[in-house]
């Protein structure tokens, strides 16, 4: 009996214990090298990043790719616990947000090297894109969906209202007065989440403010002109030109009501620009309301790197090359797919990307503009996020009306300047 | 040992094992490194460094700790009570022979097969400030209700769809309890001329007892790991009035960088649950009746 069982355990550990090298015995079964790409998306990006993969392993035979996908919350959780257990995939994307944290952690290889080796011209990405991949003078990665957070018009509701479809230069005093005429009845002028800080900075810059000094080390969100940006959007909350269940909520409630004619004004990726096409919406994607200063739209840009600890960094590269660099193919297959506008400033790309005359009319110029006047990144480091977990829910009793501007950031600014002074 | 006993221990460890393993490696083990991480500081994609009972150290000083605790202490001490009292009167209720009394079962039941998650975003229509809720009082002339984005009704509104969610799961304890009671005690009160109120009291409420302890210490320790209901319904706010602790563990840990000190929150949350058991259990000596 005793036997038996022991050989019963036998037969259900074996398997067990092989099946960590899963990636291995498929190289070694196919004769090529198989690499991790973790990447996050919903179902119709992961289908479009699996077409890219195909069609790599169509154009050669020596790496494989297995993709490591999830949805974008807990992704990073996902790459951080890989990481902490010492393996990790070999090519990994990162949101901005994270990417400071992740470099000064060393989680990233830096790829100046690389770049140089092969020749790979900088200088065809947007440069906003660059800098956003760019940590303490070194480069950890090729840009991804560098994109503004646009704003978006409805024209519907603009034309039943018989406003134009604002100039690049129209200020926060236009905006509010438009979204003040937009506003009747169960419908809106201007929507927005609490979910970071991107959805705040415009209206915080447009008033001179920002969240850091110029060399991010110093909490500035209580300075006169943060809060007054941050009082203007309390003020729209309170006189009811913006829905409260949007504070709390996330971009889909504000998608849907936008759609529905519900919804003036919203700010939004270029990832929800085809959910709106799909869905037959007129709309314009234009640059937000400029103030003391024209660069309020936030622009953003995440990277995929290398794993430090990957063990097949001249395979992983090979295979970044071909999905982000200049002249190769998954661009165009990424513009193809209609998810982000061109990472790079082509022609072509932009031909591919904008090619079928729907809404938004220009969303090229339009880019274009944010990209070289309009637009500017946020202050990103390390501590970003620890430091929005403190700025935010201030924020939500701001804009909710359940504390004054001053007060909560006054009251958080020497806990802000201890995270700052930390990282 | 005889060779006949040796072999049976052998045969019951090895029945034993695959258990034990399990017991050991996922919740042993990592009980014992959330104890070794809490005295590190790690960045979870760095190399950890020995801090001592600096984190513990930091957790008496830290606000948020103590918002998020207190939160957390009104949720547990508010939901606890709420659900222990309606899971006992639905369930003395459809204990009785009365008509649709399965239907009424399956109905109360249904919402514990849910996952949180769903629960939650059934729920976010309902309760938001142009919800179902608020579209319904307004038709009776009563103010909209900010249920989920003020700091004053988020909680309770929290309260109440954790109520909802787990009632039925509790119930049906309370109705194997319920039905574990002899009908002869009932029988000898009735005799007695004890009205029905007396013999709840007298009878039903001491001899499910035992079943009430189990349900109470249960729903606290859940309730003590609220996370899925306020992440995905209010995500912690408005103002951190829902957010709690494992909430902040988790932000701790995996969005500030702090393994060390989300661990260290992990040991303390480990202790006040502890802590708290063990007070239930002494005080249980003089309510349980086995």
């Amino acid at each position: 009996m005793a036997k038996l069982l022991i050989l019963l355990l036998a037969v259900a550990i074996v398997p067990t214990a092989f099946a960590g090298g899963g990636s291995e015995r498929a190289a070694s079964a196919t004769g090529a090298l198989v690499i991790d790409y973790a990447f996050w998306g919903n179902p119709t990006a992961i289908g479009v990043e699996e077409d890219i993969i195909n069609e790599y392993h169509a154009s050669q035979s020596r790496i494989r790719i297995a993709p490591v996908v999830s949805g974008y919350t807990g992704y990073h959780d996902m790459l951080l616990t890989q990481l902490a257990g010492g393996s990790g995939p070999d090519v990994l994307r990162v949101d901005s947000y994270y990417f400071a944290d992740f470099a000064e952690l060393g989680a990233l290889r830096p790829i100046d090297d690389l770049i140089a080796r092969d020749n790979i011209d900088m200088s065809v990405y947007y440069q906003l894109g660059v800098i956003e991949n760019t940590y303490e003078g070194q480069i950890y990665g090729l840009p991804w969906g560098t994109a503004p957070l646009y704003m978006f018009i409805n024209l519907d509701m603009f034309e039943a209202a018989g406003i134009p479809v604002p100039a690049n230069d129209w200020t926060l005093d236009d905006f509010e007065r438009i979204a003040r005429q937009l506003t009747s009845g169960n419908s809106f002028g201007w929507g927005m989440t609490t979910g970071n800080l991107s959805q705040v900075f415009p209206f915080i810059w447009a008033k001179g403010g920002d969240v850091f000094s110029s060399d991010r080390s110093r909490f500035t969100l209580n300075s006169n002109e943060s809060i007054e940006g941050l009082e203007l959007l309390a003020r729209l909350v309170a006189d009811g030109i913006v829905p409260r269940d949007g504070i709390l909520g996330d971009a889909e409630l504000l998608n849907e009501l936008f759609v529905n004619d519900r919804l003036g004004m919203r700010m939004g990726a270029a990832s929800e620009i085809l959910s709106m096409q799909a869905a037959g919406k007129r709309f314009e994607a234009i640059n937000m309301p400029t103030g003391v200063v024209k660069d309020t739209t936030v622009n953003k840009s995440n990277i995929i790197g290398i794993n430090r600890n990957s063990r097949n960094v001249d395979e992983a590269w090979e295979f970044i090359k071909f999905l982000r660099a200049p002249g190769q193919r998954g661009e165009e297959l990424y513009m193809a797919a209609r998810r982000m506008p061109p990472t790079q400033n082509v022609a072509a790309l932009w031909d591919i990307y904008a090619g079928s005359g729907s809404y938004p009319t220009d969303v090229r110029l339009q880019t274009e503009l944010i990209n070289d006047q309009y637009g500017r990144l946020m202050p990103l480091r390390p501590g970003w996020l620890e430091l929005e977990n403190l700025v935010m829910p201030e924020i939500q009793g701001i804009l909710l009306g359940e504390v004054s501007a001053r007060e909560a950031m006054n009251g958080i600014a020497a806990e802000a300047q201890a995270i700052l002074d930390r990282r | 040992m005889a060779r006949t006993n040796r072999k049976e221990l052998i045969a019951a460890l090895l029945f034993l094992l695959p258990n034990l393993v399990g017991f050991l490696l996922f919740l042993v083990g990592p009980t014992i490194g959330a104890f070794l991480i809490s005295t590190m500081d790690w960045a979870l994609i760095n190399e950890p460094s020995f801090a001592g009972l600096s984190n513990f150290q930091r957790l008496i000083s830290d606000n948020r700790f103590w918002i998020t605790l207190r939160n957390t202490g009104y949720y547990v001490f508010v939901r606890v009570p709420i659900n222990v009292f309606i899971s006992l009167v639905l369930a003395v209720l459809l204990n009785q022979n009365i008509r649709g009394r399965n239907f009424f079962r399956t109905l109360l039941f249904v919402p514990v097969v849910l996952s949180l998650v769903s629960v939650a975003i059934m729920w976010r229509p309902l309760v938001m400030d142009s919800g179902v809720l608020n579209q319904i009082t307004s038709r009776f002339g009563i103010a909209p209700v900010p249920w989920i984005t003020s700091s004053r009704h988020a909680m309770p509104t929290i309260i109440m769809i954790g109520v909802w969610r787990e009632i039925g799961y509790f119930m049906v304890i309370f109705l194997a309890g319920l039905q574990s009671i002899s009908s002869h005690y009932y029988e000898a009160a009735r005799i007695d001329g004890a009205s029905g109120v007396q013999q709840f009291f007298r009878i039903t409420i001491p001899l499910v007892s035992p079943t009430t302890f189990f349900i109470t210490v249960v729903a606290m320790i859940w309730s003590f790991q609220i996370f899925d209901l306020t992440t995905v319904l209010t995500g912690g706010g408005p103002r951190n009035a829902t957010n709690t602790l494992v909430m902040y563990i988790y932000q701790q840990g995996f969005q500030n960088f702090r393994m060390g000190y989300a661990s260290a929150l992990g040991v303390a949350l480990f202790f006040i649950v502890l802590l708290l058991t063990i007070v239930q259990k002494q005080i249980s000596a003089r309510w349980v009746h086995y």
